[in-house]
């Protein structure tokens, strides 16, 4: 039996007066690999944030490894890889520099660098496959390698558990089919919980173990197999959804239109 | 220019004016990398109403401007944290009505001092032995803790949300930058005046990014570029009977024009 890393009970989260998520109840085994879909707007970023603890819950109770989020003995155990778009790309640093900023934490504050940590980053970065890369300015990179250094920047710590927000926007079709390949081998090799955010229900459940559906409440959380089904994610999406399904003969499945 | 630099009003300016060139050039990395100008701007002109309080008082004005400029420092870093309204909205506030302080100290004080014109647009022949040793021994204090926290101020200067769950102390960081800043700002407004110092945290690192792509290089170009306009406009301003602020303002403006022709000859090629 895993133990359960993150478990949240009956969340209530706000935003400007609205309610974002609702009596959200979740817990993630150790081991697995999460995938959390919804809609824009459903709420699946807070959800992230208040894991990290960057976001105070208005109601509920939530603890991540055993603690509250944002707890001190939770540093460095969980490695964010956030929405791509936030970060400056023309900021004047190396790809080694990125992921060496993610070890900032454990080398302290007055320290620096020490030769242990130029290695732990190195590997990290051989992990991704990109130590090719790592004297290059990070401005100077696709979509695609520059998402593969900011998981190598999480993995930097070592931690026990990767949060990853909608890691493909901006990467081309081909990679991101390398980059799921990627991340179940980083899953297996470095025994890591992995809960990745994304809208692209397409792809999502051919590469996780599980799936949450999520807008504002939590609608369906369970195998990968169970969830395909276009009445959860018609409810989930508030219209009608279809289904390509891939396979040795691709078909669509179009669910049955209320009028 | 050897023989101008012999007088002794002139020797205290270039060591103040070189100490305060670092510091600020220092200060201009992150302000350049944090998109931080506004607030350079916003803490200048807050001097002012120290700078009066100091005159109504009869307090060195250094040191009500460095209290009045630190603790407008903080809060606007405090109101930016909270997420209640945009920081460049908070300084836009505190920085009007500072100055409107000042105004009415001024007019309290039933004085119109001469010096105000010093601290305004800037004097060297304003900068006393007491300043000269207020800025040897605040300088290394400064350039110290800047330096080691430099690891720190890069992460949260790149992405600060990153930072804070990765477990930098990214408030702690941010408020000592911001004190350090107001505390470098006040100091360097004898030199180069209220109006013009936010120019010195800006146009350095701006003119070294134009020259380097990355940021050890943007550190030593950012130097130099302070450096190098602070002794010349000094040394012009002296020569021409210039206002020295303004003319060390004018020089790292032309070292930033330059920057951006070499910049841009290096795409052609």
């Amino acid at each position: 039996m895993n133990a359960s890393v993150v478990d949240i009970k009956d969340l209530w989260v706000s935003l400007n007066h609205d309610f974002i998520l609702r009596e959200v109840n979740l817990s993630i085994q150790q081991g697995t690999f999460l995938g959390l879909i919804g809609p824009n707007g459903g709420g699946k970023t807070t959800l992230l944030h208040v894991i990290l603890g960057l976001v105070k819950p208005d109601r509920g109770q939530v603890r991540v490894f055993g603690h509250p989020p944002g707890h001190h003995k939770n540093k460095g155990i969980i490695g964010y890889v956030p929405q791509r778009a936030f970060a400056d790309l023309s900021f004047p640093v190396s790809v080694f520099d990125v992921v060496l900023m993610g070890r900032y934490s454990k080398i302290g504050l007055w320290h620096k660098a020490t030769a242990e940590d130029r290695r732990r980053v190195l590997e990290k970065l051989e992990a991704v496959e990109i130590i090719h890369l790592r004297d290059r300015p990070i401005g100077h990179l696709s979509g695609g390698e520059q998402q593969r250094v900011f998981i190598a920047r999480a993995l930097a710590c070592d931690p026990q558990m990767l949060l990853l927000d909608e890691p493909t926007s901006g990467v081309d079709t081909k990679a991101q089919g390398t980059f799921y390949q990627l991340l179940g081998k980083l899953k297996e090799v470095l025994s890591l919980t992995i809960v990745l955010v994304s809208h692209d229900i397409g792809v999502i459940p051919y590469h996780t173990d599980e799936i949450a559906c999520l807008n504002q409440k939590l609608h369906h959380h369970g195998k990968c197999t169970e969830v395909l089904d276009g009445k959860v994610l018609s409810k989930v999406y508030g219209c009608e959804v279809e289904m390509l399904v891939h396979g040795k003969i691709p078909h669509r499945v179009i669910g049955e239109h209320s009028d | 220019m050897i023989e101008a630099f012999q007088l002794g009003f002139m020797q205290r300016a270039l060591i103040t004016g070189i100490l305060i060139a670092c510091l600020c050039a220092l200060f201009s990395v992150f302000v350049v990398l944090k998109r931080l100008s506004f607030i350079g701007v916003g803490i200048s002109h807050s001097a002012f109403g120290g700078v009066a309080l100091g005159f109504l008082l009869g307090i060195d004005p250094t040191i009500t401007a460095i209290i009045f400029s630190g603790a407008v420092a903080l809060l606007i870093g405090f109101i930016n944290r909270q997420g209640r309204l945009h920081e460049d909205t908070a300084i836009g506030i505190f920085f009007s009505l500072t100055m409107a302080l000042g105004i009415v100290f001024i007019g309290l004080s039933r004085r119109y001092n001469v010096d105000l014109f010093g601290y305004l647009f800037g004097n060297i022949l304003a900068v006393t032995g007491g300043d000269l040793l207020l800025v040897v021994i605040l300088s290394p204090i400064v350039f110290v803790l800047i330096l080691s926290l430099f690891k720190e101020l890069l992460f949260l200067s790149f992405d600060e949300e990153v930072a804070q769950v990765s477990g930098v102390a990214v408030s702690p960081v941010y408020y000592l930058f911001l004190l350090a800043m107001a505390v470098t700002i006040v100091i360097a407004i004898k030199l180069i005046g209220i109006v013009l110092v936010s120019a010195l945290l800006v146009l350095p690192a701006a003119t070294a990014r134009q020259l380097t792509d990355h940021y050890r290089g943007l550190v030593f170009y950012s130097v130099a570029t302070g450096v190098v306009s602070t002794v010349l406009g000094l040394f012009l301003s002296y020569q021409l009977d210039l206002a020295s602020g303004a003319t060390i303002v004018l020089f790292a403006g032309a070292l930033f024009f330059t920057s951006l022709f070499i910049a841009r000859l290096r795409e052609i090629r």
